[in-house]
């Protein structure tokens, strides 16, 4: 684990939409090993962060750096999607089956069958998909299509890997299986951001805490008590 | 009455003509089918892509571009037929291609006609399909022209009911065909452009024979669909 490298850095980013803004982060480091809560209100914007390191969104404003390489918008959002993988709040199942759902992400790598074929089978035992392996993914339980996901998240060994939103719609076998990924990512020396409204069971095992308001990012110190703004309070008149 | 016994006599004279393999008429109804197979192979990957950054992309202009599309759905054959004609006639910007009065004509006729419905249609589909479909696909490392068709087959049920609508609205139309192709027996003379020339001659027989064809192709398009839409219900599953 070599802390202190640097994934991916945001610097004065803006997301806006119909002329409003929803997301505005006036500096974000992620550095490798790193396992950071996300926490916010609904509408706050954790979703909005998540996909813009996802590269699913463009900034509108602002620089981004990705393991020190300042990149246009659009070259970085090219580089962080496969790389930096984000799992939806509901998982979206691929019309197939559960091993073709698994194998995705390694067929847009064009990995020879082979090795796919073994990587898809490690897959299903580590999510307990064994038997479900042939069913159609869209057949499953929602308990079970967020084992595909985390599965085939997983697969990819992600550098990054943006989980939406876990906590209530996951049940205890579930839980443990999200706390099993995020230490295995960890000790893989890959950095994980947890969206959450419940970060109870979570608490152990991250580093920072960011808190979202109204799109504005705040790092909550580690003894969650205060709130420290990442960004400098906007007076009126500055440039 | 008179008129009832007339139109019985007609149906019986087009079936008669359509299982007698009268050489004139498959011509004409093989023509109708390729020219407007061709212009739908030709407007349907453009339309998807169209209808794909419309969809999912941001730009500046991009509802105008969405009215616009809606808008030209509206635009008569005839008129889309009248300025490819202005365009390919001996003294117009095009003439030297010689296309005018050709098949390849009525193609890019067609063409025209059913880009606008396909990127409408599409635009729709895709519109109001389920956006996590792309972002999965592009999240997991799909190029986005791969995450594109990973939407499409997502999605390939909505699609095929537009190219479906499309191909039945060139197949259909006579405007167009007729100005650009000048309905020449064993050239560019189609089932539309067909019917309405045996009709002005009387010949009723030809003209319902050739209007039972249209309907059939309509017919086993739509059962195509029906029975690939009942293949994918969920129950099929489990």
């Amino acid at each position: 684990m070599s802390g202190g490298e640097a994934l991916i850095e945001l610097g004065a980013v803006e997301v806006r939409r119909d002329g409003r803004r929803i997301l505005d982060v006036e500096r974000l480091r992620i550095d490798r090993g790193r396992t950071l809560l996300l926490t916010g209100a609904n509408g706050a914007g954790k979703s909005t962060l998540l996909k813009l390191l996802a590269g699913l969104l463009l900034a509108d404003a602002g620089s981004l750096r990705c393991r020190g390489v300042e990149m246009a918008r659009g070259s970085a959002a090219r580089y962080c999607r496969g790389r930096h993988v984000y799992l939806h709040q509901t998982p979206y199942m691929f019309d197939g089956s559960v091993r073709d759902n698994l194998a995705y992400g390694l067929r847009q790598r064009d990995e020879p069958r082979a090795t796919r074929d073994a990587e898809v089978d490690q897959a299903l035992a580590w999510a307990d998909l064994d038997a479900l392996a042939l069913r159609h993914a869209r057949a499953l339980s929602l308990g079970e299509q967020q084992r595909v996901a985390l599965g085939r998240a997983r697969l990819l060994d992600p550098s990054l890997l943006l989980l939406d939103e876990v906590g209530a719609n996951l049940d205890g076998a579930n839980q443990r299986l999200v706390q099993t990924l995020i230490a295995e990512r960890r000790a893989r020396g890959a950095s994980v951001v947890v969206a959450t409204h419940e970060p109870a069971p979570l608490l152990a095992l991250v580093d920072f805490h960011l808190h979202l308001d109204g799109g504005r990012l705040a790092v909550v110190q580690r003894d969650f008590g205060s709130v420290v703004p990442l960004r400098r309070p906007r007076t009126p008149g500055r440039s | 009455m008179g008129g009832a016994v007339e139109l019985e006599q007609a149906l019986a004279d087009a079936l008669r003509l359509l299982i007698s393999g009268d050489r004139a008429l498959w011509s004409i109804i093989g023509l109708s089918l390729s020219v407007s197979l061709r212009a739908l192979a030709c407007a349907a990957p453009l339309a998807l892509v169209t209808a794909f950054a419309l969809a999912y992309l941001r730009f500046p202009g991009q509802r105008l571009l969405v009215t616009l599309f809606n808008t030209l759905t509206a635009v008569p054959a005839v008129l889309v037929g009248l300025l490819l004609y202005l365009l390919l006639s001996a003294r117009g910007p095009a003439g030297d291609l010689h296309l005018l009065f050709t098949p390849t004509a009525m193609v890019i006729g067609q063409f025209l006609l059913c880009l606008p419905l396909l990127v409408a249609l599409a635009h729709g589909t895709l519109r109001d399909g389920d956006r996590r479909a792309w972002e999965a696909a592009l999240t997991l490392g799909a190029a986005p022209w791969r995450a594109l068709l990973t939407v499409a087959h997502e999605l390939r049920f909505g699609l095929l009911a537009a190219f479906i609508a499309a191909f039945g609205r060139i197949v259909a139309e006579v405007g167009c065909s007729m100005m650009v192709g000048g309905n020449i027996l064993y050239h560019t003379r189609n089932v539309t452009t067909a019917i309405a020339l045996e009709t002005s001659k009387g010949a009723f027989a030809t003209g319902i024979a050739l209007g039972v064809v249209l309907l059939a192709v309509a017919l086993v398009l739509n059962f195509a669909l029906s029975w690939l839409q009942g293949n994918a219900r969920p129950a099929a599953w489990a």
